[in-house]
């Protein structure tokens, strides 16, 4: 019986490379990014920040 | 033009949308009387805990996955509107996280801060909008470009 490919999970399709690479681009800004916001810290002023 | 299709979004009717139980990520149809096509608004864990990345995709006739087709069906401002309630869902659901995104490509990066912009202020009643430049977090402002944005419900 052959299995339709609109049924197959997302992370088996043809595409979901380009998908997993931008998550992988998303990680690694992440890790650059300040997180104490998490901790409720609240985000500096931009227009503030153009000194 | 551009206003046109960019206005009113959070009072904009959506699609009908539903929650897969499989994986973390909501389908809708777009329809025109030309065709119709799937669309799926894909959440997705990132290394970090509490924040989400979201991702609009269209599936192609094949079943395969793709962030930078045009639909060309005339329906930007529903799919934006279904895009908005799927997050705003996704955050009542899970309220003290974030979700992440950006534009597949720079157009559609800036379709999205001028979105964003024209619905600051409504956006602002029920959510934290931010957007992040060179590894900082800055409350989204419409006179500044950035290379994600960072949503949260407020509490």
């Amino acid at each position: 019986m052959k299995v339709s490919k609109k049924n197959l999970p997302l992370e088996k399709r043809k595409g979901y490379e380009i998908v997993q690479k931008k998550l992988d681009e998303c990680n690694a800004m992440l890790r650059t990014l300040d997180l104490s916001f998490l901790d409720n810290k609240p985000a500096p002023n931009q227009d503030n920040d153009k000194s | 033009m551009l206003r046109t299709l960019t206005s009113n979004r959070m009072n904009e009717n959506g699609y009908p949308f539903k929650l897969s139980r499989e994986q973390l990520y909501y389908e809708f149809v777009s329809v025109s009387k030309e065709k119709q096509v799937q669309k799926i608004v894909l959440i997705s864990r990132t290394d970090v805990a509490g924040i989400y990345n979201l991702a609009l995709l269209d599936v192609l006739s094949d079943g395969s996955l793709c962030d930078i087709s045009e639909t060309n069906n005339n329906d930007l401002r529903i799919v934006i509107a279904t895009v908005i309630k799927i997050m705003g869902d996704f955050l009542t659901k899970n309220s003290n996280s974030y979700v992440i995104f950006r534009g597949s490509d720079s157009r559609r990066q800036r379709l999205y801060s001028i979105v964003i912009g024209r619905e600051l202020v409504e956006f602002s009643k029920v959510y934290e909008v931010y957007g992040v430049k060179d590894g900082v977090r800055y409350p989204f402002s419409v006179n500044n470009s950035y290379e994600f944005y960072l949503i949260k419900k407020k509490l």
